[in-house]
């Protein structure tokens, strides 16, 4: 399903090769959510 | 399928790592883009959120700026890693030099001591040896002249008997005249 949104929209697969690139996924989470000054609890409670 | 992808469609597919090695890339995907988009509970719908929301936001702006000064920020840092680690490498590597040099300098300083100790045992041992053949020298010169001597006293010895010893022999043939000397 996601590779199908990826293989339609060229915005979304870069930003997921950019991603991947930086390497670690998680770690991009967490650094972003604190440059944002947002609870990454706040995200992830939403994929619970 | 309706293009919606909810919460339980990215726990489902958290194992999916088709795109990833680790079984919850996928997941952290999906969270960074949720956080990237700054969007949660689109439309007021909760935790659902079509495929149209999430990929046009995803127009190479905000999310993509934002990883572009992450690894912007993770170069700088490796970049000025680099420089502090070759400004303490070659801290470190003068730092080496100098006890280096020191080390050197110590056993050159100690090379001499050592040379300066060389001469010092040549000199004393040329002087004990010198010694050494004077104190033989001079007892051999002893033993000459104690030789001498014994020579010297032999001999008069000798001419003492051998003027006695004509005395003894006229003595010893019972003449009264024989007690003369000849000679």
């Amino acid at each position: 399903m996601f590779e199908q949104l990826l293989s339609t929209n060229p915005d979304l697969k870069k930003t997921v090769d950019t991603i991947k690139a930086l390497g670690d996924p998680e770690k991009l989470f967490y650094t972003m959510a604190q440059q944002q000054g947002t609870d990454p609890n706040t995200v992830l409670n939403l994929l619970k | 399928m309706d293009g919606t992808l909810s919460a339980s469609d990215a726990i489902a597919l958290r194992d999916n790592s088709g795109m990833f090695d680790g079984g919850n890339a996928f997941f952290w995907v999906f969270a960074l883009l949720l956080l990237g988009n700054g969007g949660f509970g689109y439309g007021g719908r909760g935790d659902a959120v079509t495929s149209a929301e999430l990929t046009s936001q995803i127009n190479g702006s905000q999310i993509q700026s934002q990883l572009q000064q992450i690894a912007l920020s993770s170069a700088n840092n490796n970049y000025e890693t680099a420089q502090l680690i070759n400004q303490q490498t070659g801290q470190l590597v003068a730092q080496n030099n100098t006890n280096l040099i020191n080390a050197i300098q110590g056993f050159n300083s100690l090379q001499q001591q050592l040379s300066a100790l060389g001469a010092h045992l040549d000199t004393c041992c040329c002087s004990i040896k010198t010694q050494m053949l004077q104190d033989k020298l001079d007892e051999a010169n002893a033993k000459i002249v104690a030789q001498q001597n014994e020579i010297s006293n032999n001999a008069q010895t000798q001419t003492i008997l051998n003027t006695l010893g004509r005395f003894v022999a006229w003595a010893g043939s019972g003449s009264q005249s024989a007690a003369t000397a000849q000679g």
